[in-house]
């Protein structure tokens, strides 16, 4: 499903390359851990993945599109349809109400879902699926951390995607809040079949995927199946 | 992006920055309202100074003569008339409605009259021209025609003592032979000549003062050829003429007559080319705002504009109005920049925002759009107020001029003149500079990828 080959990222400012020629095949329904040190690359690896970043050598294909070909429209088109990301920092719009934020992306490109009182009962459903059944009109500032990032994983789902990318999903949460997102996304991952790539300090994380990647300085340095 | 989405995601940003949108479109807003007051003011003076002081939508051309000064004497080198090809020509000028040639009658001629109007009669030496009947049917209709202009018809044998049907004079019988019987030719005059006669000229003959629509229809023989100042050595041909009407395209002291008659007399009883040359033309102009244009093309053709004012007049607004305009532009392109500043300023703060549009698959024209379409909402409303500012101030300047100024000629109700063309451009200026303003830092916002965006933000 995502095959990427002698994948290479340097950013202006930087001396060094953020990433040094990856390669990493990863099959559909995967629930991938990648775990290393702050600053080895997995948010950049991400980033380009989820498409962006657009900025890069190498190759990066998913379902045998070349995101490198990809002009802005159909990188945006690829964002909306194909992958969900969550970041750590959720970035929720404050002035959206919670349903509003999980419903942003129906704003560029309306899918199965043109009228707002459609994509106003998804976002419910959503949220609801994602253990959030109340505070769809409330705004995310009234949220606690664990809401919120639960509001963040019910934006990535909106659109149906096939991947999920969660960049340290767990990151700003205490230990069982992680807990309640950690069961979420296995949840996803065993109803649903999402393909799950998870950057990860979390124990807990790494331990849940089927899959775990090692980075270091730019390098996927070792990888191995975790257990069942 | 789709259209329900772009007005939410517009309605929603603007209720959210609605100071920092209004700080800008208010800059706006005072731009327009200062520019549409002023050239409402330029179009006002315009219309009253062009309109009704100098009215510039006809001017009068001739062609100057070059005089050669000896004492008391100018000699004429060279001709101060027209021809038809330069009519033509004329008529060719883009903005050019019309053209009405005008000629002297070049013999002299004797008019005699007045009986029933003032109990004697009176001999004169007669000027007159002859102008296109066209030129003055606003004025009097088609009572001033020439009736004829059908060189076919033939009247009635007649003699010198013969009296014609009504509304025929017997022209061109003298003791030598008979004339005939045809229509009595209809003349008009300018009202400055009845001015002229009730002020100095009748206290000065001890006549009485005339009321001008009395006058009308009041007949004068004329003996074309004859004068009591020398003997002219030429035909005399004794015919009548009645007054039809007044108007300011007559020659100002003498008869005007129809061009079609007056040409006849010059070539019948005149020296040899009298009848090729217009000594003059009136150009009706399509627009006043053609007028500059107009005057500089007859100039071209070796032209002057007879009447000064309507030139002076003609330029001094063109002159007036490009220096408003350039006023209204400097002050807009400031009011675009502050436009400029505002919106980096809002996308400064809204940096995050558009990393997360773009993350959650905003292509980078969907950003754009929503900022400039927001830009456009401001600069609508923008224009809208400085309208009804323009609007507001205007009423209060005519309120305070009506009270001020004391009264004097051609005084109007309003100095302004808002027209519907200068309503739309206002609203179209003030949404074009907002979204000008707004598109270089949309445009910069959205150039980074997502990633770099929320990184930095």
């Amino acid at each position: 499903m995502i095959q990427i080959k002698d994948l290479r990222k340097r950013y202006p400012d930087s001396e060094g390359e953020a990433l040094k020629g990856v390669n990493l095949e990863i099959a559909e329904g995967d629930f991938v851990s990648l775990v290393g040190r702050s600053g080895c690359g997995k948010t950049t690896l991400l980033n380009i993945i989820g498409g962006l970043d657009s900025v890069f050598d190498g190759t990066v294909e998913v379902d045998d599109r070349n995101l490198g070909t990809l002009d802005d429209v159909e990188l945006a088109r690829y964002r909306r349809r194909t992958v969900g990301f969550v970041f750590q920092a959720y970035h929720l719009l404050d002035h959206l109400t919670v349903a509003e934020n999980v419903a942003l992306a129906a704003r560029f490109g309306p899918g199965d879902t043109p009228q707002p009182a459609d994509q106003q009962a998804r976002a419910v459903e959503i949220l609801d699926l994602v253990g959030l059944p109340g505070p769809a009109d409330r705004r995310p500032t009234r949220l606690s951390g664990g809401e919120r990032q639960r509001v963040a994983i019910a934006r990535a789902l909106f659109k149906r995607p096939r991947i999920l990318l969660l960049d340290e999903p767990t990151g700003n949460l205490d230990t069982a809040t992680g807990a309640e997102i950690l069961d979420l996304l296995s949840t996803l991952h065993a109803d649903f079949g999402l393909t799950i790539l998870a950057a990860t300090h979390d124990k807990a994380i790494e331990g849940a995927g089927r899959r775990l990647l090692r980075m270091s300085d730019g390098a996927l340095t070792d990888g191995e199946w975790a257990p069942p | 992006m789709t259209g329900r989405g772009l007005w939410r995601s517009v309605r929603d940003d603007l209720k959210r920055h609605r100071r920092h949108v209004g700080a800008g479109g208010l800059g706006i807003a005072v731009s327009i309202a200062a520019l549409v007051f002023f050239l409402a003011l330029g179009l006002g003076v315009r219309e009253v100074l062009l309109g009704e002081v100098f009215p510039v939508d006809r001017i009068e051309v001739h062609r100057p003569s070059t005089d050669l000064n000896l004492l008391a004497i100018k000699f004429e080198i060279g001709k101060d008339t027209m021809d038809a090809a330069t009519v033509a020509k004329i008529e060719d000028i883009d903005g050019v409605a019309a053209v009405y040639p005008k000629m002297r009658l070049l013999i002299p001629a004797l008019a005699s009259g007045g009986e029933s109007l003032i109990g004697t009669g009176m001999q004169t030496e007669l000027v007159a021209d002859g102008i296109d009947p066209l030129l003055v049917a606003d004025d009097v209709g088609d009572a001033f025609h020439d009736p004829r202009m059908d060189r076919s018809m033939v009247g009635s044998p007649c003699g010198e003592t013969t009296i014609c049907p009504d509304g025929t004079t017997c022209v061109g019988a003298t003791v030598f032979g008979p004339g005939e019987c045809r229509e009595v030719i209809p003349v008009i005059v300018s009202e400055h000549m009845v001015e002229l006669y009730n002020g100095a000229f009748r206290r000065a003959y001890r006549l009485p003062k005339v009321n001008p629509q009395a006058l009308i229809g009041l007949g004068l023989d004329i003996s074309f050829g004859a004068s009591s100042l020398r003997p002219s050595g030429r035909r005399v041909v004794r015919d009548r003429v009645e007054l039809a009407g007044y108007s300011d395209a007559a020659i100002p002291l003498g008869i005007t007559m129809p061009l079609g008659f007056v040409r006849r007399l010059n070539r019948d009883l005149g020296p040899e080319g009298a009848a090729d040359g217009f000594h003059s033309a009136v150009i009706a102009i399509d627009s006043k705002d053609d007028a500059a244009g107009v005057v500089e093309a007859v100039e071209r053709l070796g032209l002057d504009v007879r009447d000064g004012g309507a030139r002076r007049a003609a330029f001094f607004m063109t002159v007036l109005l490009t220096t408003v305009s350039l006023v209204g532009v400097v002050i807009l392109a400031i009011s675009a920049l502050h436009v400029m500043h505002v919106f980096a300023l809002l996308v400064m703060i809204r940096r995050r925002e558009i990393g997360v549009m773009r993350a959650v698959g905003a292509s980078r024209n969907d950003v754009r759009l929503l900022l400039v379409a927001e830009a456009a909402v401001v600069g609508l409303a923008a224009g809208a107020l400085g309208l009804i500012g323009a609007v507001v101030l205007a009423w209060t300047a005519d309120r305070t001029l009506a009270a001020g100024l004391p009264d004097f000629p051609f005084k109007p109700e309003t100095f302004f003149s808002f027209e519907p063309w200068l309503v739309a451009a206002a609203l179209a200026v003030a949404v074009l500079s907002c979204v000008l303003g707004a598109l270089a830092p949309s445009i910069r916002a959205t150039n980074p990828d997502p990633a770099e965006i929320l990184s930095s933000g």
